[in-house]
């Protein structure tokens, strides 16, 4: 499963790229975190569209429908198998080859005070202001821009783009998948969704034997097997299925179970 | 009876999303669109 997953990470990178031309540059909704200044996106990230309407004074109805039938379909799938920045940090992880350095708790409150604040602060200022300390805007963007278009001057947001994008890899090699836990606004969203996703995974507590080896190489730190199913902090990477050996978790679509 | 209270809460979450998507597309994908193919500068912190 692990190839696999590497491999609808490249997939999904490659996909949001596509707007190299303009006619292939989209109004769609994406689930995943993937900013649309890049100079070849070819969607729109969702709390970017958020924060344009909150600015607008207007309500997304389309953005949150669109995201509202990603997150039925999947809920955090997108985060563990799709999402760029997800994949930016499990390429972290893989380098510094051991656990975290900190051990945190769980916090997926915080995910949704991010969000709230940021559709505040868009809607108080008529402003993206989110967008303008984004790391994954720095890190797709920003810097992307910058170099294929050298005319431009660095401003002050600039720097503040590169100061928290320094700050989050950091936090990335202290503790793994560290956006995705504390402070991703649209793993907020989708967590919650997570309970009553149609893809999710699937625990049989005949079959477990207790061993906790999923809890082991779990990479948001999940505490109790019984949590994986509806977890809002699960991003279904699916490593706790390849890691038990007695075929007590699998991944399950359906719309009844 | 879990079963069928969330497959009926699917069910109404997947008709309200749709309903959505198929009410609001047609006014307000091209304001997305927008955002998508006119890129904030000023976001990224480039000014020129």
């Amino acid at each position: 499963m692990r190839k696999l997953r590497w491999t609808t990470q490249v997939l999904a990178l490659v996909l949001v790229n596509i707007g190299f031309l303009p006619i292939l540059k989209t109004g769609v909704v994406i689930p995943f975190f993937y900013c649309y200044g890049c100079p070849l996106a070819g969607f729109a990230c969702p709390i970017g569209i958020f924060q344009t309407y909150a600015a607008l004074g207007q309500f997304p109805f389309y953005a949150i429908g669109a995201l509202g039938l990603f997150s039925i379909a999947a809920g955090r799938f997108w985060c563990g198998w799709a999402c760029p920045f997800g994949t930016v940090q499990d390429i972290v992880m893989w380098l510094r080859r051991r656990g975290d350095f900190i051990n945190l708790r769980s916090a997926p409150w915080m995910r949704l005070v991010v969000l709230v604040g940021a559709v505040f602060f868009a809607w108080l200022l008529a402003d993206t202001v989110f967008c303008k300390i984004c790391p994954a805007g720095s890190l797709f963007a920003a810097i992307p821009h910058r170099i294929v278009s050298p005319e431009f001057d660095f401003g002050t947001f600039f720097y503040v783009h590169l100061g928290t994008l320094a700050i989050a890899l950091v936090a990335f090699f202290l503790i793994g998948r560290f956006w995705c836990r504390y402070l991703c606004p649209l793993g907020g969203i989708l967590g919650v969704f997570n309970r009553v996703g149609i893809v999710t995974i699937k625990l049989d507590e005949r079959k477990c034997n207790g061993c906790k080896d999923c809890l082991e190489i779990c990479p948001v730190k999940i505490t109790e097997v019984e949590d994986i199913e509806d977890s809002s902090d699960c991003i279904r990477c699916g490593k706790c299925i390849d890691a038990c050996h007695e075929d007590a978790l699998r991944i399950s679509a359906s719309l009844r179970s | 009876m879990v079963r069928k209270k969330l497959l009926s809460l699917r069910l109404i979450l997947l008709a309200l999303f749709l309903f959505l998507v198929g009410a609001f597309v047609a006014d307000q994908y091209s304001l997305v669109r927008d955002t998508v193919r006119f890129i904030c500068v000023s976001c990224l912190g480039l000014s020129g």
